[in-house]
């Protein structure tokens, strides 16, 4: 009699039963969706860049004219004296400047990291492409914008004769932190966005939120009420810190090595998250 | 045995119709997986089952049809399987992992250029980047899109989406397509072209799991079928069987409607009479259309028609005519009996018969009206379905391709056509 042929080993199952069974599978599966990303994270950010600059009549020019806006105010509160503004030792235009430039490139990798499911929504839910390429094009788009910005930082430091100390490239470490900061947090979000607008409503007010619990422009004085707020604020610990890498020199090489860990860490758990949310968000994504 | 490349066991899915609890039901599912919890297998407030309990297999080298009305949960199988989608209960088990969804956009972004789409198709489908490298001239020339390969696919019309996602799949030759309504915006152009290329896809051993509404399609490429009706396999076998079943389930439903119409209809019919006995001695008791062998009625088929009346006294000349009527037309068609063949009534019952030899109607419900008149003067002695509620019959329909087609692109009649002996 013949033998029955066998009934070969299946390559993958999907089943009902949760991801977080199998940890290690769920992980495993994620780095190599990652990996297999790549070439399409690659022309989404080509594709996304071009479509930022294509429809503005000014194109690139507006990666640097609100930091160099900040730092014409600046220049004319310092040359007014005013009196609430105190920077310490970093020039008045060049503290704003790095301070919007990173509150910019913050709200910025949040956005984009936040639209990303949104916003590619039709794709995928029609074809299976790794949430990864859309989570990595969003966060090259801001890590180019905190590049053309930086230029921009640049020209008025040399304008102002306002040289950078020699810890800058430790401060931009510490701008990647804001923005890995930022990008966490959107990531972490996205799958909340595509089933709700209530973010897109929250995202009118809380912009001013951060900025005014943030030492964006100016520092206030000690011991006062804002300044605790501050204190408590992780993202004022990392602008302050990259813009005293960046200006003075006097950065805390503790908090440096602290935060990178943890946001290496925040950053990898909110992209599973958004990676096990994805099913239930395309499923439950509104138009 | 032929070799599995996809198993459906017992796979279900849940949606929510109701968009606030969305947001609630999705985020408690998240903390429930996070947490390591299965799916619950109750359905929560506003919830449904878009599939339930569905078990299919696609082996290679099969076409699987999965047909149903709009909702009926063909589109949730196909995500389901395109995994952008997990079940809520049951399994999906895969014996390849060379598995493409092609849809209305060809499986391509819109949003990057053809020449991006070549290079991210063939990487997350495994290519190598010196081969992609090599590959791309020969595509982008085997997809005679030219200059427009460095446009935006979502600029391209379908006819070059359609050519570009042929050349990356002639590429990639995929183990499984899944094929969701994938040409229901093209042209009889691009819908030959499409068919083409499936065609030689499956002559080369290719398999897929097509979601459509084409009948024809399905009948054309598919040995094996599925109707799904409110998320469950109502029906699975032949295309035949079951998309004559589906056309079933698409008439009963119309009926539904008509049927009220007609309630009413006859409802206020019978408020009133056709010319009776008392006006001329001659009542129609009654009028039939059967089957030659029997009371169904098959299009092409020999059909009679039979108007019983009584004669209250002998009348020696008449003729008779009908006329046939469905919802949407009155008359549909008629047919009036020469006076040369002209008849005489008995006292008492008589049958007036004639013969169709081949019934031209399509499958469907529909009304009979009949008049006997005075020879010569043609003055009607008797009518019934004018006044009073007409007799209804119903054609029936064959379980043959043609037939299905005709039906679902609602032909109008049925043509008795003789294409001489087989060969």
């Amino acid at each position: 009699m013949a033998q029955p042929e066998p009934q070969p080993a299946p390559l993958l199952v999907i089943s009902a039963e949760s991801r977080m069974r199998h940890p290690r599978r769920f992980v495993r599966e994620a780095f190599a969706d990652l990996r297999a990303s790549l070439p399409t994270a690659r022309s989404l950010l080509a594709q996304r860049l071009r479509q930022r600059y294509r429809h503005s009549s000014l194109g690139f020019l507006w990666a640097f004219l609100p930091a160099a806006f900040v730092a014409v105010i600046m220049t004319f509160v310092r040359k007014a004296r005013f009196p609430l503004f105190e920077t310490g030792s970093i020039p008045p235009q060049v503290y704003g400047l790095y301070g919007i430039v990173m509150m910019q490139s913050f709200l910025e990798a949040l956005n984009a990291e936040r639209m990303a499911i949104s916003s590619h929504r039709q794709l995928l839910s029609r074809q299976r492409i790794p949430l990864e390429a859309m989570l990595l094009a969003a966060g090259g788009e801001a890590l180019v914008g905190l590049g053309m910005k930086m230029l921009a930082v640049a020209f008025v430091c040399l304008l102002l004769a306002a040289p950078p100390a020699p810890t800058l490239a430790l401060g931009l470490i510490c701008m990647l932190q804001v923005l890995a900061l930022g990008a966490a947090i959107g990531v972490g979000i996205a799958a909340w966005n595509a089933m709700s607008h209530d973010l897109d409503h929250a995202m009118m007010v809380l912009p001013w939120v951060i900025i005014s619990t943030t030492p964006v422009f100016i520092r206030p004085p000690q011991g006062s009420g804002l300044a605790r707020v501050h204190a408590a604020n992780p993202l004022a610990w990392l602008i302050d810190n990259a813009r005293a890498y960046a200006c003075t020199g006097a950065g805390s090489p503790a908090l440096l090595v602290g935060a990178t860990v943890a946001l290496a860490l925040v950053l990898m758990a909110a992209w599973l998250v958004a990676r096990l949310s994805l099913p239930y968000a395309l499923e439950r994504a509104t138009d | 045995m032929d070799r599995p490349l996809l198993t459906l066991e017992g796979v279900s899915k849940r949606y929510s119709r109701n968009h606030r609890l969305n947001l609630r039901y999705g985020l408690q599912d998240i903390a429930a997986e996070a947490a390591g919890r299965n799916p619950e297998r109750r359905l929560r407030t506003s919830e449904f089952w878009a599939l339930q309990d569905v078990s299919l297999e696609v082996c290679a080298g099969e076409v699987l049809g999965v047909i149903g009305h709009n909702g009926a949960g063909k589109s949730t199988l196909i995500n389901l399987a395109a995994r952008v989608q997990r079940p809520t209960l049951g399994r999906l088990v895969y014996h390849t992992d060379r598995v493409i969804a092609l849809d209305a956009h060809g499986g391509l972004s819109g949003a990057q250029t053809g020449r991006e789409n070549i290079v991210s198709k063939l990487a997350m489908h495994g290519v190598p980047p010196h081969e992609i490298r090599e590959a791309i001239p020969e595509l982008i020339a085997y997809s005679g899109l030219g200059e427009f390969i460095d446009a935006p696919t979502g600029t391209y019309s379908q006819g070059m989406r359609l050519r570009l996602a042929f050349s990356i799949y002639t590429r990639l030759k995929p183990d499984l397509f899944l094929v969701d309504e994938a040409i229901g915006g093209g042209d009889l152009r691009f819908r030959g072209k499409f068919q083409r290329f499936l065609r030689e896809y499956v002559d080369e051993g290719g398999s897929i799991l097509l979601a459509s509404h084409d009948l024809y399609l399905v009948q054309m490429l598919c040995r094996r079928c599925i109707l799904l009706d409110g998320g469950r396999v109502v029906e699975a076998g032949p295309p035949e069987t079951v998309v004559s079943r589906y056309e079933e389930m698409m008439g009963a439903q119309d009926l539904d409607l008509a049927a009220a119409k007609k309630a009413d209809r006859k409802r206020k019919a019978h408020q009133a009479s056709d010319r009776g006995p008392e006006a001329s001695g001659l009542e129609i008791t009654a009028t039939e259309m059967v089957g030659e062998e029997g009371p169904e009625l098959i299009p092409g088929e020999p059909a009679l028609i039979r108007v019983h009346c009584r004669a209250a006294e002998a009348i020696p000349k008449v003729n008779w005519g009908f006329e046939l009527a469905c919802p949407e037309h009155f008359p549909l068609t008629s047919a009036l009996c020469p006076p040369e063949y002209a008849v005489e009534l008995r006292i008492g019952d008589n049958v007036l018969e004639a013969r169709i030899d081949r019934l031209p109607l399509m499958p469907g419900e529909y009304d009979l009206h009949c008049a006997v008149l005075h020879v010569p003067s043609g003055a009607p002695l008797a009518m019934r379905g004018y006044q009073t509620a007409p007799d209804s019959f119903t054609v029936d329909a064959p379980e043959e391709a043609g037939m299905n087609i005709l039906r679902h692109r609602q032909g109008v009649f049925y043509l008795p056509v003789d294409f001489g002996e087989p060969r």
